[in-house]
């Protein structure tokens, strides 16, 4: 937790400077009136400061008593749910969004752990039809289409 | 009796079979879109306009205002259930909502819901009926200088939902403002933070950052959180599942005050069911005797917003039907599908078109009461939902949540940004950064920017202009008070236990 | 899950017939009429592109247009309104012009930032990379002010502005916008110093004339028109070349109270470049036949809109045209 607390904390405040540089790009006033550039500048150093809190925390007795939230195997779920879900990125444009729904919905129940062939194909199949019910038949939202034609 | 004579009037004109199929329509519909992660009230509205065209005038509106504030209810189910707000009016619930899930009390956090929403929204079209002309006169006293201190009266209720580490919270919430501020400023017309993309250009929509942060990081990480529900069989009757008699001892003040605070919010043009709903989860947090135990699973922490959010979207129909001015995206695509059909919302509707007026109010009361049917009827299939095994409701809420966010822009882009912030939500959880802050801050912020620059300008560069007008000057002490009042508590106390001692 | 599918499908037929029930009452896919022997064309569906949201002026020009066009009959083929807002619009006319090079199906429609987007460097795509269809009415703009200001006419409105350097202010749609170009040209011409606040929409921009929160305000006839006749707003000045008809017909214009000022949106359909002229033809045929209907002109009336028609070759050069004065005076509102 420690180690994780420092890391996340010094990300955003390098992500505070980063905005803080960005914003000077913008004006900061315009003919007396806070400018594009006036919020975000604000924002940016209030970040810095404020992220200096935990990351000061880390370094006194606090928090080295709570557990570590990165367990082995905690990312599990994670890859599962995200790599699908990226997958399903990368395969609606030749599949369409409905086939790869439902790809990714039989993936992820599968993945984490349903036994059952017929709960898994039936997944599949039966998710992209009800999401069509909703959403193409009721909804008449133009979902992408890919080389099945739908 | 004017009134009671126009209300009897539209009753009757809601009561014609025709509109009532209508009506009914438009509530299931609101309800699902409003359930449906990604889809709100305004998706709604704008994907079945074209079906209203075939209608008169008046069985058309009568349907959009059913999807309007039968969505306001419906966001609660997903919210509550599987911690996923189906429209951004809903984030408040998810806060109590999901926790009295957890503790196996769904049944009584959604009969809640749908009691606040249907008790928000029949009191507020009872305001509407008698007040709405005098009440859109007071409306439009609220300019950039009063949006402003609003925001900041919004950005005060960030306190009490900081959670273990207050430093985590404010840092989630100045990160929530910096997400407000990407996309074209809007005074000078340039590109701010949008890495390049037009995407980017009309800023991070609320929807993939709640979806992400809320949605897809409690997939990613219920299973190791051990939120395991279970519901036994046998606790699925209807007495079981409806709120108890302490439950409404506990909420029934709050669904009071958060009607009249949401439905005066919701009538502010731009503010709408959203700002409502934060404010009045603020508020309940502060006047509710058991306000440290707000987050765990408290029934008020649900009533509040939900009763704010129902009476918002009725308040909203203040400015559209007495102005022409819409108060919110929903109310503003409803103002286009009113032109469309060939009617003028404004000060002389009430006089021309009174059969449509009074025939919405009037249909607003029969929607409210199919609401409740509909909802109490539901709340035991829904809380079914919560029996199918997790990897396959994981699975299915996912597609849900994708296919949501692709509707919102119809773009793969809303897709990737929901992933995306899946992703941040995900760490943020597990670091135990909480995720409300960050939501509200996004949603506040663009308003509190713009309102900012804009009375600068007005003032000609001078601050003072929050504190010389009488509104925005009441509402900025208010604000000024509601930081330091638990710091004037503590200190009387202190105070006083020195001296007894 | 057995039990909570089969709720999901007693929810489902339930929609499924409601929605039936209330599409027998619209118009959705009517049959065709007779299609012209010598040609093919249109033989699937058109897409209609609306690169902004549902429910804005955009949407509702087209959408109405659609409806006009199919409850005549003038398209053998339905056409669908798809709503793809973003950057300004630039979102869904690069996919116009970018995704569907060539393909006569795939119509869209233009606004201002049409032409100030690429301008400005904010859109991939300008007029350049459309075939033109047809151009069918201008919105104008109005000067505004609440009904009990001090200001009667526009000339009060100069002088007050004159005498009070910097006090007067005026709100408009965004800060780069047909309205801001209007606000900085008279600021110009009439050599005063104004504050221009930018607002987010003309609901916002109507409350803040209301309000009186700003001295003016710049807003379209058909977003004033509701205010204009129940008295709560005095409309000072039009932005048109000759006075616009019916109801507005008492409000002088910029021009002939010696602004120079002609400024209006321009409403017309385009499709990709690379479409063939007999496609043109049938499309502009298609449009100026529902541009004839009396029910087209009565939505023109309804929303103060002023009929300009124009065919392919016409909207074409006002297309330069229109860029060529934004052109000019983005300059202006840049500095």
């Amino acid at each position: 937790m420690r180690m994780a607390n420092r890391v996340a904390s010094i990300l955003i405040i390098i992500f505070a400077l980063v905005i803080i540089q960005q914003s000077l790009q913008f004006d900061y006033m315009v003919e007396g009136t806070p400018g594009p550039g006036f919020l975000p500048f604000w924002l940016g150093i209030l970040i810095g400061l404020v992220a200096l809190i935990p990351l000061i925390k880390t370094f006194t007795g606090f928090a080295s008593k709570m557990a570590n939230p990165f367990k082995p195997g905690e990312f599990n779920d994670f890859y599962i749910v995200i790599g699908s879900a990226i997958v399903l990125v990368i395969i609606t444009p030749i599949t369409g969004l409905l086939v790869a729904l439902g790809l990714m919905v039989g993936g992820i129940a599968k993945l984490m752990g349903t036994k059952s062939w017929k709960t898994i194909v039936g997944l599949t199949v039966l998710t992209p039809v009800f999401l069509y019910g909703i959403f193409v038949f009721v909804l008449a939202v133009p979902l992408p289409k890919g080389i099945f034609g739908f | 009796m004017e009134t009671i004579q126009n209300l009897l009037f539209g009753l009757s004109v809601a009561n014609d079979p025709i509109n009532l199929v209508y009506c009914l329509v438009g509530v299931i519909f609101g309800t699902l879109v409003g359930a449906l992660p990604g889809l709100g009230p305004s998706a709604g509205i704008a994907v079945l306009l074209p079906l209203t065209f075939g209608a008169n005038p008046i069985s058309g509106i009568i349907m959009l205002a059913g999807i309007y504030y039968g969505a306001m209810y419906g966001g609660s189910i997903t919210s509550i259930l599987i911690n996923t707000p189906g429209d951004s009016a809903a984030v408040m619930t998810t806060l109590d909502g999901y926790p009295m899930a957890k503790k196996g009390r769904a049944g009584q956090a959604l009969g809640m819901a749908a009691f606040a929403s249907i008790i928000g929204g029949t009191i507020s079209v009872i305001a509407f009926m008698f007040l709405a002309p005098a009440l859109a006169e007071f409306a439009i006293r609220f300019g950039p200088p009063e949006y402003f201190a609003l925001m900041i009266l919004g950005l005060t209720t960030i306190a009490g939902m900081t959670g273990k580490y207050p430093s985590k919270g404010f840092l989630s919430a100045l990160l929530g403002l910096f997400f407000a501020t990407i996309g074209l400023d809007l005074v000078q017309g340039i590109p701010r933070f949008a890495f390049g993309t037009y995407h980017l250009y009309e800023g991070l929509d609320f929807i993939p950052v709640a979806m992400g942060l809320f949605g897809i990081a409690e997939i990613l990480t219920a299973r190791s959180d051990g939120n395991v529900i279970k519901i036994d069989k046998k606790d699925v009757a209807w007495r079981k599942l409806l709120p108890s008699k302490e439950d409404w001892k506990n909420a029934w003040a709050h669904i009071l005050r958060s009607t009249g605070i949401g439905f005066f919010i919701g009538m502010l043009p731009g503010a709408g069911a959203t700002i409502a709903s934060f404010i009045t989860y603020g508020v309940a947090k502060k006047t509710s005797k058991r306000s440290e135990e707000f987050g765990t699973g408290v029934i008020e922490g649900v009533a509040a917003p939900e009763a704010a959010n129902n009476s918002a979207s009725i308040g909203a129909m203040v400015p559209l039907l007495t102005l022409g001015v819409p108060g919110s995206g929903s109310t503003a695509i409803m103002l286009g599908a009113l032109m469309m059909f060939g009617l003028r919302p404004g000060p002389l509707l009430f006089d021309r078109n009174p059969d449509f007026v009074w025939g919405l109010i009037g249909s607003m009361y029969i929607g409210n009461v199919f609401l409740l049917l509909l909802a109490i009827l539901a709340v035991p299939l829904f809380v079914k939902v919560l029996n199918v095994s997790r990897p396959v409701l994981s699975a299915t809420v996912m597609s849900f949540i994708l296919i949501g966010s692709y509707s919102l822009n119809n773009s793969m882009f809303d897709v990737g940004l929901t992933i995306g912030f899946g992703v941040f939500g995900f760490f943020m959880k597990k670091l135990e950064y909480p995720a409300a802050p960050m939501v509200l801050a996004l949603v506040l912020g663009n308003i509190l920017e713009t309102s900012l620059r804009q009375s600068i300008i007005i003032s000609g560069g001078n601050p003072a202009i929050f504190f010389t007008r009488p509104i925005s000057g009441t509402i900025m002490v208010i604000a000024i008070l509601a930081v330091l009042y638990p710091l004037v508590k503590k200190g009387i106390q202190y105070f006083l236990k020195s001296k007894t001692a | 899950m057995k039990k909570s599918t089969r709720w999901i499908t007693i929810v489902m037929v339930c929609l499924f017939a409601l929605t039936a029930m209330v599409g027998c009452s619209s118009p959705a896919a009517t049959p065709t009429a007779p299609a012209e022997p010598e040609s093919t064309f249109p033989e699937k569906p058109f897409e209609m592109m609306v690169p902004m949201g549902a429910g804005g002026g955009s949407d509702v020009f087209v959408r109405t247009l659609v409806k006009v066009i199919e409850d005549n009959k003038f398209s053998p083929q339905p056409i669908v309104v798809v709503n793809k807002p973003g950057g300004s619009g630039s979102i869904g006319w690069s996919i116009v012009a970018n995704d569907h090079k060539g393909d006569p199906y795939e119509l869209s429609t233009v606004s201002s930032s049409f032409y100030t987007g690429p301008l400005s460097g904010k859109s991939p795509v300008s007029y350049k990379d459309f075939t033109h269809i047809a151009a069918l009415c201008v919105d104008p703009n109005l000067i505004l002010v609440a009904a009990d200001s001090k200001y009667q006419t526009l000339d009060d409105l100069v002088q007050d502005a004159k005498a009070n350097a910097g006090k007067v202010s005026a709100g408009g749609s965004s800060g780069l916008s047909v309205d801001a170009i209007i606000f900085y040209a008279f600021e110009d011409l009439a050599g005063m110093d104004m504050k221009y606040v930018p607002f987010e929409g003309g609901g916002e921009v109507m409350t803040a004339i209301l309000g009186q929160h700003t001295s003016w305000g710049i807003l379209g006839p058909s977003e004033a028109a509701a205010q204009l006749e129940a008295g709560k707003v005095r409309a000072l000045a039009v932005t048109t070349e000759e006075r616009l008809g019916g109801d507005l017909k008492d409000i002088p214009t910029m021009k002939e109270q010696g602004y120079d000022i002609v400024m209006a949106q321009t409403r017309g359909i385009v499709a990709p470049s690379g479409i063939s002229d007999d496609e043109v033809k049938f499309l502009e045929d298609m449009v100026l036949k529902a541009a004839a209907t009396p029910e087209w002109k009565k939505f023109v009336a309804d929303n103060f809109m002023e009929e300009t028609l124009m065919n392919a070759a016409e909207f074409t050069a006002a297309s330069e045209r229109i860029n060529n004065m934004f052109a000019k005076y983005l300059d202006k509102v840049g500095q």
